[in-house]
């Protein structure tokens, strides 16, 4: 007898791919917000190269290092850090630890126990942690990306970025967020290359000479406050409007550095 | 109080002229449409431009019991008790061993190694499902003129009667409870592709450009393309006519640029290559908003009716990839097998048998199933920043 | 009854319990025990006037004192706005119930957590060796004391500073911190009546012997208000304190400064809003089945469109108020723009756009927020978009129907024998009862019949099609456009404006005819432009001569009656 249980087949795949692994934040695709370095300790092996473009991490021979993002090969590997072997390693080399690096993160796949002594969960690990790969420990980067390079002749190149349906996305560099002391409507975001000052709703900061008639948008501070750090209240205008080391603070209608008044400065840390 | 009666009223009888409308000019009879539409249709826009957002994205499901005649495919749960002696199925049955009749069926999603159907059905071993024994099928003819690129396969009839139909994804998946649904209900791939639409997650939308004559125009640039604007809708989820839709210049999503000509008030897109963006669950596996997957037609085209209330109805083809098929439930994973009893690796076995699409270089075996989707467009604005900036198209 | 559980409530009840007595019994100014809570003045000062903020000028307060980043959350006890009037003018016998004054306590005690919050305090703390030292009991007073002046508008009288002092003092001891203390404190003046309310006092008109005069701080609080509708700033506090602004060349100058401000589009938007009833917004509803466009984002977009096309053509383009009814500029948003049916490139956020020429979409009155306001649920309305044109934007009350009106004609929407409102309205109007009142609103209200109930447009009504003629005092024309033009050139207009900007400002109704003549006249010799008008109305020194007799009870109830 078929007795009709209603299997909400869209329903089901809802739930089961939110249960399975939460964790867009870690996201390196490059079309999705990038997350900052969490400032701990670089492997031995690993660099930064700025310059042009967006900053990436390298070994030390300058070849770009590629996060393989474990959910995208499941349908291949239930463990996805046994995913690389044969022809995958043909094409991509491991960043391997140190030997005799005890590992302490793995894939959290379906059936294992979620967390066990001495692992840490992807989504709330440190930039480096260390995996078992097929070849043995293997760095990982922000819980997800298991680290490699590429082989071949553009290895020092970001070219296969995305590669495979976004399965390896080289790992980009977001230097850590400063720790600062600002007013609490003061945010910090990381635009064109670098943290800028933007109000709560990303718009950016701006000093700069704004001359008669100003129609600069004053950044407003509390009639109340007495200022903070480096900050204080200037309470002559209309408005009572924040000054950065003595100078006044103006708020942009946009997050583009470019788009700015002429003569006008972005608020940098 | 008179006034919300007769505003019901109308209301029904505009959605039965409608539900009249689609069964009598069903996409795959273009002759009758042609004759129909044509004359009534007003003058092309002075610009040529014509702008629609897809409320519509769905398999056509052509209802009957010739279908199916053995009912749908049975589920992971059924198929295990079918594989019983008479005399276990009766034991199992009983109330006090439910609980190892569970354990006992979920335990064929899974195999070693923590793999499960869904996660990896190539991983498994499945019998084929049943599938579609009507001749009857939706879809368009899309192997005419393809040469030796297709595999061997059956084709369908339209309901209207047009020869050559290529729809296997319909034929393997026609018989899923999901599809079909069941006494006359559609199943859950409709509503559930309606809710999604519905979302913003993916809308779809049209840009018609270069629009001469709704009677004969041989050269008619087609953006289709997705935006992240979720279109405003009525009470009822039906979406309203004339919002405005912005295709992004940056984001991640997709737009396909399509050369398309106009026939009798038909227009037809030539074979290409078209995606279109899907997003499954949210909050999910690796993306902000849901696991990020999408729809590939190979050599897909399109065929749309202008319907004189300014619809565009009618019919997405191409060859999809075997796998994409079953995207959903294989990012579900053992829910998928566990929770609605779906023979992931089952389908995939079956979907690549019946292939008829795209051959592996290597192996000569077609890995995509020709495919259908039932496109119903309504006017809109489409803002479309990518054509305004001179980007290139995707 | 209120359980008076916390000392905060305790003693805003108490203070409002004390004024309320006052108030009611006999002057502010004759109990001792108000006196001595209330700031010094001259030997003569007193209370002429109380105007309870509005919601919006609450919200502005606080977050012009304590920052944008303070959450206000709770439910404001509505002023309710008298017949005919602004609530400017409601706001005037406006009272506070216990469970209003209830909700007000717990919004001041959100707002002081907040701002003494580890990530606020430290800005607002002031302490006598500067604002690194350890916060201690010496902090109390110069930060209550700094807090007050913005709060109250003027600076504490010195008891009043001892008794915030004294009162977060035995909260800190109590609660074992200086913080818990200040929050407490700051709470309690947070519902103060001379917080929540705006205290108009007067003093002796040294020009004029036996007459009185707004005082300093009262006339800020006025300019601050009317003007950019929020708490004086800096500088105006200042010129109180200097007491300049009872000098008119000083006042004008301040004035003119205000009015040149861009924060002087707040002010705008919330007179006009005060004066086309935009509250109304609030409880607007639509039958979806019938409206299917109608929707929260079109609901929240009505009003904004409004005030946005009011703010750009008033103060950005520094237009003609008569061309606000003529105009085809506006501001569109996605979820107006399917309304409308006109497309919007940007998918968040407004852009400007302009109805072509010939449209029949002009001025204010061609907008939606207008048209659906002055609709039924599930109907346009002639009746009542012809009410509002003649009382919101001609200032003339239009009776209300009898009680025993058959209105059968005019609600069959669905007899195709009556398919539009003309022919329905005609059929209502042979009842000659109802026939007088129609005569003065559906000749205007039907010219705007090609917009439906949510404004949305048709050229059709059950297949019918729609004339659109009408007139207005005799004077004929055809559609919204045609209105928009008559109403621009009716003098009626611009007098109407120019009342309310007076009333707006005062917070009485004005019932002297001349000097709104006078007033209309200068703002016609100004272009009508809207900053003149205002710098008229907040500098006319008969606005700021009050009545010899001090407020009582009697007083301010005998002006309702």
């Amino acid at each position: 007898m078929i007795r009709r249980v209603r299997p909400l087949h869209l329903l089901a795949v809802l739930l089961g791919a939110g249960a399975v692994m939460p964790a867009g934040a870690a996201a390196q695709p490059a079309d999705f917000p990038l997350p900052p370095a969490d400032g701990s300790p670089l492997p031995a092996d690993v660099v930064v190269r700025t310059g042009e473009g967006q900053a990436v991490y390298t070994d030390r021979a300058g070849r770009v290092l590629y996060g393989m993002d474990m959910r995208t090969v499941l349908r291949w590997s239930p463990d996805a850090a046994q995913y690389c072997t044969r022809d995958c390693r043909k094409t991509w080399e491991p960043l391997r630890a140190p030997k005799g690096s005890v590992p302490n993160i793995r894939f959290p796949a379906d059936g294992l126990p979620r967390t066990a002594p001495g692992y840490v969960l992807p989504q709330a690990a440190p930039d480096w942690t260390i995996i078992a790969g097929p070849d043995g420990p293997q760095w990982v980067y922000k819980g997800w990306h298991m680290v490699y390079v590429r082989r071949g002749a553009d290895s020092r190149s970001t070219v296969h970025d995305g590669a495979d349906d976004r399965t390896w996305n080289t790992l980009k560099y977001i230097p850590p967020r400063p720790r600062l002391t600002v007013p609490p409507s003061v945010a910090t975001r990381f635009i064109a290359g670098a943290y800028r000052l933007t109000d709560t709703d990303g718009r950016l900061l701006f000093t700069g000479p704004c001359t008669a008639p100003c129609r600069w948008a004053p950044f407003p501070a509390p009639l109340a406050s007495a200022g903070v750090g480096e900050w204080s209240v200037e309470r002559s205008g209309d408005t009572a409007q924040w000054a950065h080391r003595n100078q006044p603070v103006f708020v942009a209608d946009h997050a583009d550095p470019a788009s700015l008044p002429a003569g006008a400065h972005p608020l940098q840390p | 109080m008179t006034s919300l009666k007769t505003t019901t009223l109308t209301l029904l009888t505009g959605l039965a002229g409608l539900a009249a409308g689609f069964a009598a000019v069903t996409p795959g009879e273009p002759g009758t449409v042609i004759a129909q539409s044509s004359p009534e249709l007003p003058p092309p826009p002075a610009n040529g431009e014509l702008g629609f957002v897809v409320e519509e994205f769905a398999p056509p499901v052509v209802q009957g019991k010739e279908a199916c005649p053995d009912g749908t495919v049975p589920k992971l749960k059924e198929a295990y008790l079918a594989s019983l002696p008479e005399a276990e199925r009766a034991r199992l049955a009983l109330k006090e061993n439910e609980p190892e009749f569970t354990r006992r069926w979920q335990a064929t999603a899974v195999g070693p190694g923590n793999t499960n159907i869904c996660s990896q059905p190539d991983r498994f071993r499945r019998p084929l499902l049943r599938t579609v024994q009507s001749p009857t099928a939706q879809g368009l003819d899309l192997d005419r003129g393809a040469g030796g690129e297709s595999c061997e396969h059956g084709e369908f009839t339209s309901p209207a009667g047009e020869t050559g139909i290529d729809n296997q994804e319909y034929r393997v998946m026609g018989c899923t409870l999901e599809w079909r649904g069941k006494d006359g209900i559609a199943g859950d791939i409709a509503s559930g592709l309606r809710q999604f639409h519905a979302s913003g997650e993916w809308t779809q939308v049209l840009l018609l450009r270069g629009i001469d004559s709704f009677d004969r125009d041989d050269d008619v640039e087609v953006i289709y393309a997705n935006t992240a604007d979720r279109p405003p809708a009525d009470a009822k989820g039906r979406f309203l006519p004339g919002a405005s839709f912005t295709v992004s210049n940056s984001g991640p999503r997709h737009r396909n640029v399509l050369k398309g000509r106009i026939n009798k008030g038909v227009l037809t897109t030539e074979p290409t290559t078209i995606v279109l963006a899907q997003t499954w669950g949210q909050g999910g596996a690796r993306d902000l908003r849901g696991s990020r997957s999408r729809y590939t037609f190979n050599q897909g085209r399109l065929r749309l009716v202008f319907r004189p209330d300014g619809r565009l109805e009618g019919l997405l083809g191409g060859y999809r990839p075997a796998f994409e098929v079953i995207q959903s439930p294989a990012i579900g994973g053992v829910g998928a097998a566990t929770t609605a009893g779906i023979d992931c690796a089952g389908m995939l076995a079956t979907l690549l048998h019946y292939a008829d699409g795209v051959r592996d270089r290597k192996t000569g075996k077609c890995t995509a199933v020709s495919s259908a989707m039932r496109v119903v467009a309504i006017p809109a604005f489409v803002n479309d920043l990518p054509a305004a900036t001179g980007a290139s198209a995707r | 009854m209120i359980k008076l559980r916390h000392p905060t409530l305790a003693l805003g009840l108490a203070c409002a319990a004390a004024l309320g007595t006052v108030w009611a019994a006999k002057p502010l100014d004759a109990a001792p025990a108000a006196q001595r809570a209330i700031a010094p003045a001259g030997p003569d000062w007193r209370i002429v006037g109380m105007r309870r903020l509005t919601e919006a000028q609450y919200r502005n307060t606080i977050a012009d004192i304590f920052g944008t980043d303070i959450r206000v959350a709770g439910r404001f006890e509505p002023i309710v706005r008298p017949a005919h009037e602004l609530i400017a003018s409601g706001a005037r016998a406006a009272s506070i119930s216990p469970a209003g004054l209830e909700q007000f306590d717990a919004m001041a005690r959100q707002i002081a957590a907040q701002v003494f919050d580890p990530a606020h305090r430290d800005q607002f703390v002031v302490c006598p060796g500067g604002s690194g030292a350890t916060p201690d009991r010496a902090c109390l007073r110069p930060t209550l004391d700094r807090l007050g002046r913005l709060l109250f508008r003027r600076p504490l009288s010195p008891d009043e500073g001892a008794f915030y002092a004294d009162l977060a003092d035995r909260a800190a001891t109590a609660g074992g911190s200086v913080d818990r203390g200040l929050e407490l404190a700051l709470a309690a003046m947070l519902v103060s009546p001379h917080f929540l309310y705006v205290i108009e006092r007067a003093e002796p008109d040294p020009a004029a012997p036996g007459r009185f005069r707004l005082d300093n701080p009262s006339r800020a609080a006025r300019l601050s208000f009317t003007l950019w509708n929020t708490t004086p700033h800096a500088a105006l506090l200042d010129a109180a304190a200097a007491g300049e602004l009872t000098d008119p060349a000083r006042l004008r100058a301040m004035a003119g400064q205000m009015v040149a401000s861009p924060r002087f589009a707040s002010g705008i938007r919330a007179f006009f809003a005060d004066m086309l009833l935009f509250e109304r917004f609030d409880e607007l509803a639509k039958d979806p089945l019938v409206f299917p466009y109608f929707n929260p984002a079109v609901a929240q977009a009505l009003p904004e469109q409004m005030l946005l096309t009011i703010t750009d053509h008033l103060l950005t383009r520094d237009g003609d108020y008569r061309e606000l009814f003529t105009t085809r500029q506006t501001w569109m948003n996605r979820p107006l723009a399917a309304l409308y049916q006109v497309p919007v490139s940007r998918s968040q956020g407004w852009v400007r756009y302009e109805f072509p020429e010939g449209s029949d979409r002009a001025g204010l009155l061609g907008q939606a927020g207008f048209l659906a306001m002055y609709s039924h649920s599930g109907r346009s309305s002639p009746t009542l978009r012809g009410r509002a044109v003649r009382e919101l934007l001609m200032c003339q009350p239009v009776p209300n129907p009898p009680g025993n009106v058959n209105f059968t004609a005019v609600q069959d929407i669905a007899n195709r024998a009556m398919p539009t409102a003309r022919i329905r309205l005609d059929a209502h109007n042979t009842d000659p009862v109802c026939a007088g009142c129609h005569a003065i609103t559906d000749p205007i209200g039907l010219t705007l019949e090609r917009f439906d109930g949510i404004g949305a447009r048709r050229t059709r009504e059950n297949d019918a099609p729609i004339d659109v003629s009408g007139s207005i005092d005799g004077k004929l024309f055809e559609g919204a456009a045609g209105l928009g033009q008559a109403l621009a050139e009716s003098r009626d207009t611009a007098t109407c404006v120019a009342s309310r900007a007076l009333e707006y400002a005062t917070g009485k109704p004005v019932d002297d005819s001349a000097r709104v003549d006078a007033l209309t006249d200068r703002f016609a010799a100004r272009n009508h432009r809207i900053r003149q008008l205002f710098l008229d109305v907040v500098t006319m020194p008969e606005a700021y001569a009050v009545d010899a007799a001090p407020l009582s009870g009697t007083a301010t109830r005998s002006r309702r009656r």
